[in-house]
C-alpha cells in the first residue's frame, strides 16, 4: 500500500514537472484546446498505468510524449483526420524540441506575450477577441464585419506573427546584459 | 534559443497555416520536408505553437476546467470503489492542467473590451497595497488605487504608461486619463495615447507625447517635470496665468494661485523620480579557498584566506597570523580550531572566531536583501553548547546567528536561531537533529525584514529552516559584519570546523 502510495508520489511529481511541456505538445499536434484537454487526461491515466515500465534512466517527458503520440494517432485516425499528421521520424523530432524548451523561456514567453498584446491596435485586439476567447468561426465573425473570410485569415495572420515578432524582440532585449545596455 | 535572428518569412506563412489547420496536403508534405532538415525551424515552431496554445489556453480556460470537472466527477461515479483513490488524486493533476491555462488569463484583461477595463498592473515590485484599493478586480473609470508602499506600473488602454511610488493615490478615469490625488508618478506616453491627461487637485496636465514626472503633496500642490518632449500644464482656479507650454527639462508649479514655469531643475529636488522599475542585481563573493589571496584575513601561515573583517568584538587577542587557522590549499578547504569564547554572556570573546567581510564592500546600503552560504563536511563532536555557524550583525552584542549547537545529548546536534542584543541571547529558536560525521550547508538569509537559516544535511539530504523577523537593532543598519564562527562553548575541548564554499551575496538595485 505504502509503496503504491510512493509511486503515486512520484508519478505527480514528474506529472507536475512536465506538464507544461507534455500539454504543449499535444495542443501542437491537435491545435485544438478541447482536444488536447481531453487527449491530455487521458493521456495522463495511461501514463500511470503503465508507470511501472516507465525506465527511470530515461527523461520522463521524452516517454510520456511518445506515450500521448499513440493516443493522439488512435484520435486523429478515429476522425479519419491522419493527412494532417506528421510522420513518425518528425514527431520524435519535435519531442525533442519540446523538451528542449525550458519552463523558464515557456514563462518568459506567456510574460511577453501579455505586454505585446497590450500594444495590439483595438481593432486586432477584438479580432482575436472573438477568435480564440468567443471561439467564434472564422466565418461567422466575417459574416459579421461583412468581410471576406479570407481577409478575416490575414487579419489573424498578420497578428500572430506580429505577436511572435513582438516576443522575440522582448526576449531578446531581457537577454541584453543590464550593465552594457 | 538564439533571439536575435529572423525567422524566414515564408516559415512563418506555413507555421501559421498549419496551427490554423488549413494546410493543403501538398504543403503540409512540403513543411514537413523543411522541419526534418532543419533544427532551427522545429525551434520556432514549437514556440509558434506554444503562442497559439497560450492564446487559446485562456480564452477557453473557464471552458475547459468546467469539462474536466464534469469529466471527472463522472468518472469518479463510474468506476468501481477500488480505483476511487485514483481518481481523486488524479483530479488534481488535471486541476493543475486547467491552472496552467488560468496562468495566462492576464492577457486577456488586455483584450477585454473598452467597456471592462481602462487599466492594468504590468509590473510591480515591494507593493503594499491599501486594503480593496489594489489592482486586483476590473480596473475600470473610477477604480481608487493606492499605494501604500512599493512601485506599480500601470498601463492604460490607449498605451501610456504610469509608474506609481508609494505612498501615492491614483483614480482612474478613462482609457487615457486619471487623477492623482497624492504622491508621485512618472509618465511615458507613446503616440498612440497623445493627449493623455492626469488631473490633480488644482489643475491638470496634459501630454503630447513624451515622458515627464509629477508629484502631488499633502496640500495639493503640483510639481511637473518633462524629461522629453511637450506637456502642457492647466490651473482650474487662476483667470491669468492658467496655462504654460513645457518642453524638454523644463518643470512647472500648478497650486491654488495658478500655474508658473519653474527653473529648470532635476525634479524633485532631494529624492529622485523612479523612471523605471530597479532591476535587482545580486553582488556575490565566492570563497573556494584554492589559493591563499594577499591582503586578507591570515591563517598561521600566513595565507590570506580572502575574508576581510572579524565581527568587530571579536578576536582582539588573536595573532594576526592566526594559529586557529589552517588553508589547506590543497584540500581546498579552510580548518578552524574553535576557541571557548561565546557570544551569550560575552565570554572570552578577545579570542572568539568570528570571521567574515563587510557587507559594504558588496555595495549592501542597509535595505538590501542577503545571503551566506558555507558547507561545513563531517562535522565533528562538539562538547556540550560547542556551535559553530553564521552571524550578521554590526558588533558582537548585536548580532544574529544561527548554526549547529551541540546539548546535552551526546553527540548530536541542533539547530538554532538566535539574536543577541546587549550580550544576551533572546530568544533562541531550536529544532532538528545531526550527527558529527554528517556534511552540511548552512545558509542565512535576509528577505525583506526576515531572517531565515537554512540547515542542509547533505549526508542524509533532508532540510529544516528556521527564521525570525528582523531585529530592530539591526534596521537600517549600513555596517553589516557578516560571517562564520565556530566556538567551543562550556567546554576546554576544542575541534577543527572543515569550512567550503564561503558564498555572500547582496542583491543591489540597479541604479
Amino acid at each position: 500500500m505504502n509503496d503504491v502510495h510512493a509511486r503515486k508520489l512520484e508519478f505527480a511529481e514528474c506529472l507536475r514537472e512536465h506538464q507544461a511541456q507534455l500539454f504543449g505538445y499535444i495542443h501542437s499536434l491537435l491545435r485544438n484546446l478541447n482536444d488536447a484537454d481531453d487527449l491530455f487526461q487521458q493521456t495522463s491515466l495511461i501514463l500511470w498505468k503503465k508507470f511501472g515500465e516507465y525506465d527511470r534512466s530515461r527523461s520522463f517527458l521524452s516517454w510520456a510524449c511518445g506515450v500521448a503520440r499513440f493516443e493522439i494517432a488512435n484520435f486523429l485516425r478515429a476522425r479519419n483526420r491522419q493527412h494532417l499528421y506528421f510522420t513518425d521520424e518528425l514527431n520524435l523530432m519535435l519531442i525533442e524540441a519540446h523538451e528542449a524548451l525550458k519552463q523558464d523561456e515557456i514563462d518568459r514567453r506567456r510574460d511577453a506575450l501579455t505586454k505585446c498584446t497590450a500594444k495590439l491596435r483595438m481593432r486586432d485586439r477584438s479580432l482575436l477577441e472573438d477568435c480564440y476567447r468567443k471561439s467564434s468561426s472564422v466565418a461567422a465573425i466575417a459574416e459579421q464585419q461583412g468581410r471576406s473570410p479570407q481577409s478575416v485569415h490575414n487579419s489573424l495572420r498578420r497578428i500572430r506573427r506580429a505577436l511572435f515578432e513582438c516576443i522575440r524582440r522582448t526576449l531578446a532585449q531581457e537577454s541584453r546584459p543590464e550593465l552594457l545596455a | 534559443m538564439n533571439e536575435t535572428n529572423d525567422v524566414p518569412e515564408d516559415l512563418l506563412d506555413l507555421f501559421d497555416a498549419y496551427v490554423q489547420g488549413d494546410l493543403a496536403h501538398e504543403r503540409l508534405r512540403e513543411f514537413e520536408k523543411r522541419l526534418l532538415c532543419d533544427s532551427q525551424a522545429r525551434d520556432y515552431f514549437v514556440r509558434y505553437c506554444r503562442m497559439h496554445a497560450d492564446l487559446e489556453l485562456e480564452a477557453r480556460a473557464r471552458q475547459a476546467s468546467e469539462h474536466a470537472l464534469e469529466t471527472i466527477n463522472e468518472s469518479e461515479a463510474a468506476v468501481p470503489a477500488g480505483r476511487r483513490s485514483l481518481m481523486r488524486w488524479i483530479v488534481p493533476l488535471t486541476a493543475a492542467a486547467v491552472l496552467l491555462a488560468v496562468s495566462s488569463w492576464l492577457i486577456w484583461k488586455s483584450i477585454a473590451s473598452e467597456h471592462e477595463e481602462m487599466a492594468w498592473l504590468i509590473n510591480a515590485q515591494n507593493c503594499q497595497w491599501a486594503a480593496n484599493m489594489g489592482p486586483a478586480g476590473d480596473m475600470q473609470a473610477g477604480k481608487n488605487l493606492r499605494l501604500e508602499s512599493g512601485l506599480a506600473e500601470v498601463c492604460f488602454q490607449k498605451g501610456a504608461r504610469i509608474l506609481m511610488e508609494g505612498p501615492a493615490s491614483l483614480e482612474i478615469i478613462s482609457a487615457n486619463s486619471a487623477r492623482l490625488r497624492h504622491g508621485k508618478l512618472t509618465a511615458k506616453v507613446p503616440e498612440s495615447a497623445r493627449g493623455f491627461q492626469v488631473v490633480t487637485p488644482n489643475g491638470k496636465v496634459v501630454d503630447l507625447g513624451t515622458e515627464f514626472a509629477l508629484s502631488v503633496d499633502a496640500d495639493g500642490v503640483t510639481d511637473v517635470y518633462v524629461y522629453s518632449g511637450t506637456v502642457e500644464a492647466y490651473a482650474d482656479a487662476a483667470k491669468t496665468r492658467n496655462f504654460v507650454s513645457l518642453q524638454e527639462r523644463q518643470g512647472a508649479r500648478i497650486d491654488v494661485e495658478g500655474v508658473v514655469l519653474k527653473q529648470a531643475q532635476p525634479v524633485p529636488e532631494t529624492k529622485p523620480f523612479v523612471r523605471d522599475i530597479p532591476v535587482i542585481v545580486p553582488r556575490r563573493m565566492s570563497l573556494d579557498f584554492q589559493r591563499p589571496i594577499p591582503e586578507t584575513l591570515c591563517d598561521a601561515g600566513g595565507r590570506g584566506l580572502g575574508l576581510t573583517h572579524r565581527l568587530p568584538g571579536t578576536g582582539r587577542r588573536l595573532k594576526t597570523n592566526d594559529d586557529n587557522l589552517f588553508l589547506n590549499v590543497a584540500e581546498r578547504q579552510l580548518e578552524l580550531k574553535t576557541t571557548n569564547s561565546d557570544l551569550n554572556t560575552k565570554y572570552k570573546l578577545d579570542q572568539g572566531e568570528y570571521l567574515g567581510i563587510k557587507l559594504t564592500d558588496l555595495g549592501f546600503t542597509g535595505t538590501e536583501d542577503f545571503a551566506l552560504m558555507v558547507v561545513v563536511p563531517n562535522i565533528p563532536a562538539l562538547q556540550k553548547v560547542g556551535q559553530f555557524g553564521l552571524y550578521a550583525g554590526i558588533r558582537s552584542d548585536h548580532t544574529i546567528r544561527g548554526g549547529l549547537l551541540s546539548r546535552k545529548e551526546p553527540e548530536q546536534y541542533r539547530q538554532f536561531l538566535v539574536q543577541n542584543q546587549g550580550g544576551k541571547d533572546a530568544p533562541p529558536h531550536f529544532v532538528g537533529l545531526s550527527n558529527p560525521g554528517d556534511d552540511i550547508r548552512l545558509t542565512l538569509r535576509r528577505e525583506g525584514k526576515k531572517y531565515a537559516l537554512t540547515v542542509e544535511n547533505l549526508t542524509t539530504g533532508n532540510s529544516t529552516i528556521l527564521t525570525m523577523p528582523q531585529p530592530n537593532f539591526l534596521e537600517q543598519q549600513r555596517d553589516m559584519y557578516v560571517g562564520f564562527f565556530g566556538a567551543n562553548t562550556q567546554s576546554e575541548v576544542r575541534r577543527t570546523l572543515i569550512l567550503k564554499e564561503f558564498t555572500a551575496t547582496v542583491w543591489t538595485k540597479n541604479p
